[in-house]
């Protein structure tokens, strides 16, 4: 019977969400996850493991996933007395496939916004030059904030698998990242017709023009694979926030970006010229169907 | 253009189809006028004299395709209905007078305010400036106007803080 | 003799330092070492981003710092004299996605963070609630994550969605969305029943007296077995002073000082640095420990929690407990357990009473970058005790922001003469296991402490 890989979790400078993420896995998964993977320790779940030993004792580990900013400003930030960065740069040196889950491993995330600590980053600008290009695989990054659990399970099971995985130029895996926030919306049509949201709180209607949407501009997974089983933020009527781009966190969130109402970022890829030439032909044909009411009031 | 009304139809099925052609024909001028300087790398507010200069040239030298669409177009706005509607033939101006509005509210040179007033002061003064020429009342040279008209419309859509 | 012990599964970490002396603690600190400054990223930020700043302080509780953001956010308005009309559904469905959460946190609370320290103790067989692989655990993990559905349904996703905003909220659902809500919360009892309480919720619910402990099968049944064999109903009392900071889901808010409780006035909240590492100091004052604060309430200690909120309103069962075991950790760990019966109970009252035909959301009518400037503060229970948002903007910015979290209120530092709250409970604690478990008892998030 092969051994199952080493998993090691560490956490750094993190609100620990993508841990509860990953713990909203389908829970089948979950379990051919933990059955699959040998995952040593975890600082919120793992109870017969010491990170420090096992830092010691060398031992190989295969998978290393790291939740938070890297810091090593030990006034702000240290695990079990060392600097985080320390810690990572140990474990990075027994190590086999490294993975930064969630935006604050992949490039510093919310934390990159605490102006005091001069010293935030993500994990892979945190690895010593000289060892990133002596790695054998490129630091993998799962942007999100949080990470969705599929994404972890995913990249962890095709790795078990192939031994390596596609990587687009933000080194986020190909396969999950390729698609936007945008695809697969159940908004999708109000959309296509610029039939806006008024205001939030409503079935209905698109939440690009006013809401602050960024569905069009994301690359994630969200209206591909649910979240939590069942649905997505859009699809409830909250705008996607883009934080699996590494401009999150942005200002003005939840509203849209217009001078003299006119959007000022245009869908990924489309200039403004297509984009306001498209809208208003679509403007300009009133569908019925699309301001009415999907269920009309008893 | 110099052709005969017989031989014209034999280009478009009926009245209603020249109507529309004749919009998108002129339409179409302006709209590359103005792409053009929309993609000149100078400030918002010189784009408005660039663009309000270009504008009356091609009043001066071809005011019938102006008259046509103030007279026709606008007075009979039932045979455009089909095919021509909203933003459809006019589509490609709206889109550089948003593109140049936006631009220009993006680099501070604008303030920030509704779309309709803000397109309606630039329309509005062209075209208004356009109808008077044609009813030829202006003392001097349409042109002579041009850097006038569009200091009162770059001042109208002018940043303040 | 000192000591001084890592402790984990406290989303996040802290040091445990003790000092002994004949063989019992004699005062001890907790330390809490990571700061991630919240309150600094949230200034200058415009006001409406701190629905989606705050629920990230922390990934178990996001929602309902998201729920005190909206309320601080909605009382600007209010004490900047503007209208704002909130519907009775949005007002349920913010409720509902709080009491969700905190239903889910008490869970994994009691089968990650405290019941493999319990098991522990015993030499029997207690394989089942090992980490990872025991079917308790996973089971545990499993139905967590289905009541969490629930709240995916009204805010997209879990955790951290914004789906709160001042005015409402930003879903709609349907009918058959209530529905299905109901359903998730209807299997939550189910498990709550066979699993945790070995009993039927109603019957659980009128249980008033010690002796229906006896009653208790099933996990809490195992729970109660070890802890009498361990002593743990006789240690970890501390002031048994309670504090609940907020009327909603039921609970109420007073304060519970001696036998009286008495309502609560915000403004004899106050946060004090003494011991508390300054962000901005080159080097740090010898006798400052930790980045967590020390809070008081009208110069008092204070404990905050779901034993808090059970004496406070009275349930039966747990002040009969209480009455017999004070404020020991077994007590603490039972009214937490007994407080997801409650509930789960009041989310099948909130469902019942939403009425999808009202608005989710009405617009207020100025923005609240148009407001010059106000303060205001919002307040929540949320899974650990009273989370407390209090607000300062100018010209829609946030001026200050500072975040005062359960966790600070239990595990705070003393002052010059006083222990805190957790520290009075540890201190005379006779083993370092028995101080960790008295620790764990009170839930503590680290993330949220420090923020």
């Amino acid at each position: 019977m092969r051994t199952k890989p080493k998993v090691l979790w560490l956490q750094a400078v993190t609100c620990n969400g993508n841990t509860h993420s990953l713990l909203c896995a389908n829970p089948n998964r979950l379990e051919l996850f933990f059955n699959s993977f040998d995952l040593i320790y975890h600082p919120s779940l793992t109870t017969n493991s010491n990170l420090l030993d096992i830092i010691n004792s060398k031992i190989k580990i295969d998978y290393l996933l790291i939740e938070g900013a890297i810091t090593s400003n030990t006034k702000f930030f240290s695990i079990h007395n060392h600097s985080v960065k320390d810690l990572l740069a140990q474990l990075v040196l027994q190590s086999k496939f490294i993975i930064s889950v969630g935006s604050c491993a992949s490039y510093g995330g919310i934390h990159k916004k605490f102006e005091l600590n001069k010293d935030i980053s993500g994990v892979k600008k945190s690895i010593d030059k000289k060892v990133l290009q002596k790695l054998k695989h490129a630091v993998i990054n799962l942007t999100g904030c949080p990470v969705h659990p599929e994404w972890i399970l995913q990249t962890m099971f095709i790795l078990k698998a192939q031994g390596k995985i596609s990587l687009d130029e933000e080194n986020r895996p190909i396969e999950i990242y390729s698609t936007l926030a945008h695809h697969g919306c159940t908004r999708n049509e109000y959309f296509e017709w610029k039939v806006e949201s008024k205001t939030f709180g409503t079935k209905e209607g698109c939440l690009f023009y006013d809401q602050g949407c960024r569905g069009p501009m994301t690359k994630s997974s969200c209206n591909k694979i649910l979240w939590n089983e069942v649905n997505s933020k859009t699809r409830a009527g909250v705008p996607c926030i883009g934080c699996t781009e590494t401009d999150f966190p942005r200002e003005n969130m939840l509203e849209t970006k217009k001078h003299i109402g006119i959007p000022f970022e245009t869908p990924l890829g489309i200039s403004k010229r297509a984009y306001l030439s498209i809208t208003g032909v679509a403007k300009t044909f009133r569908i019925d169907r699309l301001r009415t009411k999907l269920i009309p009031d008893e | 253009m110099k052709m005969s009304v017989g031989n014209m139809y034999n280009y478009f099925s009926s009245k209603e189809e020249l109507a529309k052609y004749a919009i998108k024909y002129s339409t179409r001028i302006v709209a590359s006028e103005l792409r053009e300087v929309n993609n000149m790398k100078i400030s918002s507010k010189e784009k408005i004299f660039i663009f309000t200069r270009r504008y009356f040239e091609n009043v001066k030298k071809s005011p019938e395709i102006v008259e046509y669409f103030l007279r026709v177009y606008l007075s009979n706005r039932e045979v455009f209905s089909n095919g021509c509607e909203g933003f459809l033939c006019v589509g490609d101006f709206v889109t550089e007078v948003m593109i140049l509005l936006e631009e220009g509210a993006t680099n501070q040179e604008f303030r920030e305010q509704d779309f309709f007033t803000a397109f309606s002061m630039f329309m509005g003064a062209l075209g208004g400036f356009a109808f008077l020429s044609g009813e030829n009342v202006l003392e001097k040279d349409l042109l002579e106007y041009s850097d006038g008209i569009a200091e009162n419309i770059y001042r109208a859509l002018k940043y303040e803080d | 003799m000192k000591t001084v012990d890592i402790i984990e599964r406290i989303e996040g970490e802290a040091h445990l330092k003790l000092d002994w002396k004949d063989g019992i603690v004699s005062n001890s600190q907790i330390k809490f070492l990571n700061f991630r400054g919240f309150e600094y990223i949230l200034e200058g930020k415009p006001a409406l981003d701190a629905l989606v700043y705050t629920p990230r302080i922390c990934g178990i509780c996001g929602q309902a710092h998201l729920l005190a953001a909206v309320n601080a956010l909605e009382n600007i308005y209010e004490n900047a004299n503007i209208k704002l009309e909130v519907t009775q559904k949005a007002k349920l469905l913010r409720e509902l996605g709080l009491a969700i959460e905190i239903i889910d946190s008490h869970i994994k609370w009691f089968y990650m963070f405290i019941m493999p320290d319990i098991v522990s103790l015993s030499s029997s067989d207690y394989s089942q609630y090992n980490p990872l692989k025991g079917s308790k655990w996973l089971r545990a993990n499993h139905k967590a994550g289905e009541v969490l559905k629930a709240l995916a349904i009204i805010g997209g996703q879990w955790p951290h969605t914004s789906y709160m905003v001042p005015g409402g909220v930003m879903s709609d659902p349907t009918l058959i969305d209530i529905a299905t809500i109901e359903n998730y919360i209807d299997q939550t009892i189910m498990y709550y029943e066979d699993n945790i309480i070995g009993e039927s919720l109603d019957n659980y619910l009128s249980f008033n007296s010690v002796s229906s402990i006896d009653n208790l099968k099933a996990d809490l049944g195992d729970f109660s077995k070890i802890s009498f064999e361990n002593n743990l109903n006789n240690i970890g009392r501390s002031y048994d002073r309670h504090l609940v900071i907020s009327d909603m889901l039921g609970f109420k808010s007073g304060k519970l000082k001696h036998i009286n409780t008495s309502k609560i006035n915000i403004n004899k909240i106050k946060e004090f640095d003494e011991y508390t590492f300054n962000a901005k100091a080159k080097k740090q004052q010898a006798k400052k420990y930790t980045w967590a604060k020390t809070v008081k309430y009208d110069n008092d200690f204070y404990e905050t929690g779901p034993l808090s909120r059970a004496l406070v309103n009275n349930r039966k069962f747990i002040k009969a407990i209480h009455k017999e075991f004070k404020d020991s950790a077994y007590t603490r760990v039972m009214a937490r357990m007994d407080e997801l019966g409650f509930l789960l109970n009041k989310c099948k009252k909130i469902i019942r009473s939403i009425n999808i035909s009202e608005d989710s959301f009405i617009k207020p009518e100025i923005k609240l970058k148009d407001i010059e400037s106000a303060t205001a503060y919002g307040s929540v229970e949320a899974a650990r005790g009273a989370l407390l948002h209090t607000v300062e903007i100018q010209n829609g910015k946030i001026k200050k922001y500072d975040v005062t979290t359960p966790t600070v209120w239990n595990l705070g530092p003393g002052d010059d003469v006083t222990p805190g709250v957790a520290q009075k409970a540890i201190n005379g604690s006779t083993t370092t296991k028995e101080a960790k478990i008295i620790l764990r008892s009170f839930d503590v998030c680290s993330v949220c402490t420090t923020h």
